[in-house]
């Protein structure tokens, strides 16, 4: 069999983010950019001329600031005004740092106060936060909360004002402002292994690369639905970014338990979810199936499609009608990163006439490495690589499985302050993802294997053991504990668990009181960081010669 | 109501009847991930036609606390 050749859809280039928004305002002006709701629930609308108009206001009143090559971070939830800072930010000369909202407090200000941040914009739901914690922020200059109508003091301000003062200034300075495209733009944090997060710092050029040469392997349309989080590469780059040069209409759902209904009133064509999600729609999708009795009904509505799909004629969307119009009726893709997708799961939707794709990223390559397209559907790859990167397997075995290297235009400029943890993962330009794979034939990569120790829950949130089992080592009996996961039937991580070993001769631990006081220490992380479940030793961990416990 | 809520957690998630007291954690106790939280309420909201607050849903630990909350919302 020769070598597959997949599609290359043709991209319009640009150079800066600034460019990128002014081409979409010029050429698509009236078009809708974002559909959002406000506090009554009524639909608002927004076209690409009237969001561009909004980051030049706010950008003017940035400068006014002196905020114009500022470090700048957002600790608010999915809205239109986090992507109108977003944007209004990547334009000044400065930095965005978004903040990931679920953190602990003091994790939030510890980042704020690492990042160097001048400004803090928030929303209501992190004002007590802000408030708290202004003090061990001393950097910061202003705090402009996006939910207030009034000024406070000269340190916390409305973003109400603010935009409406910089409806009056001048925009010039704003406009003028440039950055290198080499040098840092965004700051974005992932989980380390001692639990202390990593700022990787993305480019400008990381960025525009990422959306030019992802949408070169990867189609998107005319509307759709964004629900994971903003602060993640993940959305903020492939999502936001690419919707705009794209000229998507992306309507913006609040929370996550409203995508089914949001999936029916803006009925986009395509979403981005990660895999735990994904089994919740098709889980919904199953239940109503049994519920109805239509379980024969689909299964020969599936033969007979495959059928006609071998003679060229695709009636999915025909037959299927009734599961179409639960998502809306024009859901044709969803897009699932952070995790493996279940085959099985990617065929159903498959049969039915949605494609689910899947692909590979990681935050220290802007996201975007591979992705599958529908042209090219396969779930046992993660599809092909960016035009703009090379990779390369270091040290493959003999199944040619080895640690998977990236190269290119979207490797980030390293770890934030911390050149030593950078020249660990960087070298000669070649990024070490940690994940290990072999590349096909076909130049697809296939990924067999994670970092080492990492766990990965299918939400996609990625764990860092020893992190935890540092924590659970503070309680004063617990003599050794590795954390591992738990898998569900389906062989995904979903949760944690900790395997304790106690010297206590008089036996007087049970695993009730010793998973309540390990949930006790474990109160301040982010719940997914929570251990479910304790499992007590008789004997102490086998050890290696080094005396490191064997996992 | 506890009774209905229990069915649900175990027909969506696949959770052990067993395992379900009213006093169980949902996350601790019972495993439920947040992702999978968010499937049990879509669920709910469907069931009984309701609107779940995403902050009162966060400060929820138990499965009694989970109907107390779905209960107040029906009167």
């Amino acid at each position: 069999m020769g070598k597959r050749q997949r599609t290359v859809y043709k991209v319009k280039h640009f150079s800066t983010i600034r460019e990128m928004l002014d081409m979409a305002a010029a050429e698509n002006g009236n078009d809708i950019a974002y559909i959002y709701r406000d506090k009554n629930g009524d639909d608002v609308s927004v076209s690409f001329k009237e969001f561009r108009d909004v980051t030049e206001n706010l950008g003017a009143a940035l400068c006014d600031l002196g905020l114009g090559k500022s470090h700048i971070a957002n600790v608010s939830e999915n809205s239109y005004k986090w992507i109108c800072v977003y944007l209004t930010v990547l334009k000044t000369a400065g930095v965005y740092v978004p903040i990931d909202k679920e953190l602990p407090m003091q994790d939030k200000t510890h980042l704020i106060v690492d990042s160097d941040s001048e400004a803090v914009f928030f929303s209501a739901k992190y004002e007590d936060w802000m408030r708290e914690n202004m003090d061990k922020m001393p950097k910061v200059k202003y705090f402009i909360g996006l939910d207030m109508d009034e000024d406070e003091s000269e340190r916390v301000i409305s973003f109400k004002k603010l935009l409406e003062k910089g409806k009056t200034l001048d925009k010039k300075e704003y406009d003028s402002l440039k950055s290198d495209p080499n040098e840092l733009k965004m700051l974005v944090y992932t989980s380390g292994t001692t639990g202390m997060s990593k700022g990787v710092m993305l480019s400008e050029h990381n960025l525009c690369s990422s959306v030019y040469y992802g949408l070169q392997v990867s189609q998107i349309w005319e509307r759709g639905l964004s629900v994971l989080p903003y602060n993640h590469t993940y959305e903020a780059v492939c999502d936001i970014l690419v919707s705009i040069h794209y000229r998507t209409t992306l309507c913006i759902c609040a929370s996550l338990k409203d995508v089914a209904k949001d999936l029916k009133h803006y009925k986009p064509v395509y979403i981005y979810v990660v895999p735990a999600f994904a089994e919740v729609l098709y889980s919904k999708v199953m239940s109503t199936i049994k519920k109805q009795g239509k379980e024969g009904t689909v299964k020969f509505g599936i033969k007979l499609t495959r059928a006609l799909r071998k003679l060229g004629i695709d009636k999915r969307k025909k037959i299927f009608a009734q599961i179409h119009e639960n998502f809306g009726g024009n859901l044709r893709k969803i897009v699932c990163g952070g995790a493996p997708i279940r085959p099985e799961i990617g065929q159903f939707f498959d049969d039915i006439g949605i494609a689910l794709i899947g692909g590979y990223g990681i935050t220290e390559c802007s996201p975007l490495v591979s992705v599958n397209d529908e042209s090219f559907l396969s779930y046992d790859t993660v599809g092909f690589r960016l035009p703009c990167l090379e990779w390369k397997i270091d040290k493959p075995n003999d199944e040619g499985i080895g640690e998977i290297c990236v190269k290119g235009d979207v490797v980030m400029l390293g770890y934030y302050n911390n050149p030593e943890q950078t020249a660990q993962v960087l070298k000669d330009g070649w990024f070490s993802t940690g994940d290990y794979g072999y590349i096909t034939k076909d130049d697809q990569l296939v990924i067999t294997g994670r970092k080492k120790n990492l766990i990965v829950l299918n939400n996609g949130k990625n764990i860092y053991p020893e992190e935890i089992e540092k924590r659970i080592g503070n309680i004063e009996y617990i003599t050794e504990v590795v954390v591992r996961s738990l898998k569900n039937s389906r062989g995904e991580e979903y949760s944690l668990m900790a395997e304790i070993y106690i010297e206590d001769e008089e036996n007087t631990y049970d695993e009730d009181n010793v998973l309540n006081d390990i949930q006790a220490q474990l109160a301040d992380l982010p719940d997914y960081k929570n251990v479910t479940k304790v499992v007590m030793r008789k004997e102490p961990f086998e050890k290696t010669t080094t005396r490191k416990i064997k996992r | 109501m506890y009774e209905r809520i229990k069915e649900m957690l175990v027909e969506e998630l696949g959770i052990d009847a067993n395992d379900i007291t009213p006093e169980a954690k949902l996350k601790g106790n019972l495993g439920i991930s947040s992702v999978e939280f968010v499937d049990i309420a879509m669920t709910i909201e469907e069931e009984y036609n309701i609107e779940l607050d995403e902050d009162k849903l966060r400060k929820i630990k138990t499965v009694q606390e989970l109907c107390d909350y779905v209960e107040s919302l029906r009167k």
